[in-house]
């Protein structure tokens, strides 16, 4: 079978298994052979989970036998690895969690067993997803398989690399301050974060739990709709979560955008946006407007402040969240100390690397007495101000579309002894999941053979609608082909 | 807003329950310093009378009825601790 089938939709590939072209314990053969080929030279797979793979792919034959095969049946996924799997390691890419072998699976793990999607590996990511380059993992930094001297962002950067090489045909990852759609940007793939509260957390490894959520990284924008249908469902095991007032995340596929009113914010221009990003992105908005969509000029003053807000909560929330790594219940745990307590610092030293390290502190920092008002609360009231200042322009638009990221994917070692040039990676994507917003991630250009990115920003609930504008601009752009070429 | 040095960072990886080197130390020093300066500009909006969200869902958390539920068996759950006896995980002395 040619290379053509590593760039196939879960809806191509759906004719192919249907039709009995290629069986699901084939395909999942094919895809496993070449994750292993490629996984040496980019590292986004932490462990490839080849049994589990192969008996899931041997049931979906029988269903597809049956005819009563579902939209994910027998396709090929990977899950990042900080979404808790029974019985396979799960590590958050922390040395603390080396070894760890959760006992139960999360619940969009389960609800991609039920509907016999195949997972054939956990992929890599930044320590506790803390990161935008996968560069902070204790076990080796990923490259961006379009040009491997490039990071491929983060925190999701094994899951977006793993998409983008045809280790698998769509994946999961976490999003929490643009972790999934910064580096679907930066691998020339498909990545959306949903409302907040649609995708069940319980499972997933809490970093900062007022932001985070689970989405899909995919080939295109109607397989993200179709993992989104799968992965979204009300939980009674995460208090957070919603159940959904749409029926179908696709629902507004193929309609067109005529009418539909885009607001294009001019704080998102600045801060030293690359040029070729800033001209692919004045290519879309043309492309969008051609389609008939109004686009208006509008002001969000307080995206400047969205950094700060981001950078104290999230780490806040993390440094309460990692409170119980304690080498004592699970986990790496040092020889040392004379009492239980000496122990728990000298565990937690060990098995947290540098960037953990920074945010624990910055967050117990921000939350002990004395600077609790003047930093975290605070923080909480400017959120307050940010999410009124979506909500009001979502009272006149039916979506914000902005640039994915400042730039294209920038080069290993460049930015990590950095942090605050690091975290300037996610100011286009932030103030969304501080207001917890659904955003879409497309590919819009080729810079410097690099791919961009188009984000695409509705209101709460608004799912459909984002997916039906991201839909329309990837028919009518067709740079999800032209990124193809440029994948090795 | 105080300076951060190496007495603020002990203290705060005192209460985060970590170890660090004098390395380590130095790093957090100077990172942390120049990250809580960005914040500063936090300090000039105006949030008179706003309200602080924790959270950005408009529910409340929803409860479950107190009921007995599945739950993990204690087996799964001890085969990750480090070390364990019986159905109890073992941990250093609490009291010197």
């Amino acid at each position: 079978m040619s290379d053509e089938i590593f760039h196939k939709t879960i809806s191509e590939l759906r004719k192919m298994l249907d039709n009995h072209q290629v069986s699901p314990v084939e395909l999942v053969k094919i895809y496993l052979n070449r994750s292993k080929n490629i996984n040496p030279t980019i590292n986004s797979v932490l462990t490839h989970t080849e049994d589990l793979a192969l008996s899931s792919a041997k049931l979906a034959e029988k269903t597809i036998n049956n005819k009563k095969s579902k939209l994910l049946t027998g396709i090929p996924s990977m899950v990042k690895d900080n979404i808790s799997t029974s019985g396979i390691e799960t590590t958050a890419a922390s040395k603390i969690l080396s070894g760890y072998i959760p006992p139960f699976d999360a619940t969009v793990i389960k609800n991609l067993h039920q509907d016999q999607a195949l997972i054939c590996g956990k992929t890599n990511l930044d320590e506790f997803a803390m990161g935008s380059s996968t560069e902070n993992s204790a076990f080796g930094s990923v490259k961006n398989p379009i040009n491997t001297t490039k990071v491929p962002g983060g925190s999701s950067g094994g899951s977006a690399a793993s998409v983008s090489a045809g280790q698998c045909v769509f994946a999961l990852g976490s999003d929490t301050g643009g972790s999934i759609r910064q580096p679907a940007s930066f691998c020339g793939i498909t990545g959306m974060k949903p409302t907040y509260g649609l995708v069940s957390r319980f499972g997933l490894i809490a970093f900062g739990s007022s932001l985070d959520q689970i989405g899909p990284l995919a080939k295109s924008v109607k397989d993200c709709a179709i993992i989104l249908n799968s992965i979204s469902s009300v939980d009674k095991n995460d208090s957070t979560s919603i159940k959904r007032p749409f029926k179908d995340f696709g629902e507004k596929i193929g309609k067109s955008i005529k009418g539909l009113k885009i607001a294009i914010p001019k704080e998102y221009l600045v801060n030293g946006i690359e040029q070729g990003v800033r001209n692919a992105y004045e290519k879309s908005l043309i492309e969008l407007e051609r389609g008939g969509a109004i686009l208006e000029e509008i002001t969000l003053p307080l995206t400047d402040h969205a950094l700060s807000v981001y950078y104290i909560i999230a780490p806040a929330e993390a440094s309460s969240n990692l409170s119980r790594y304690d080498g004592i219940k699970y986990g790496t745990s040092v020889t040392g100390g004379k009492n239980s307590i000496e122990h728990t610092f000298l565990s937690r030293g060990f098995g947290f690397g540098d960037e953990v390290k920074r945010r624990i502190l910055l967050g117990t920092y921000v939350l002990s007495s004395g600077y609790y008002d003047a930093y975290y609360l605070k923080a909480q009231k400017v959120r307050t101000l940010i999410r009124n200042e979506f909500n009001n322009a979502f009272k006149n638009f039916d979506a914000i579309v902005t640039p994915t990221t400042p730039n294209v994917a920038f080069n290993l070692n460049e930015k990590i002894n950095d942090p605050f040039q690091m975290y300037l990676n996610d100011v286009c994507t932030i103030p969304v999941n501080i207001a917890g917003l659904p955003a879409i991630s497309v590919p819009n250009g080729i810079e410097n053979n690099l791919p961009t990115g188009l984000q695409i920003i509705g209101p709460r609930m608004g799912d459909p609608t984002v997916i039906q504008i991201a839909h329309y601009y990837e028919e009518i752009s067709e740079w999800k082909r032209k990124i193809q070429n440029i994948i090795k | 807003m105080s300076k951060i040095n190496n007495k603020t960072i002990k203290h705060i990886a005192q209460l985060s329950y970590l170890h660090l080197n004098d390395k380590e130390i130095e790093l957090m020093r100077d990172s942390l310093g120049s990250i809580l300066e960005k914040f500063q500009k936090l300090s000039e909006i105006d949030t008179n009378n706003i309200l602080p969200t924790g959270h950005p869902s408009d529910i409340f958390s929803s409860m479950r009825d107190d009921t007995e539920s599945d739950h993990l068996e204690k087996k799964d759950v001890l085969k990750n601790a480090p070390s364990s006896d019986g159905t109890f995980i073992v941990v250093k002395p609490v009291l010197d």
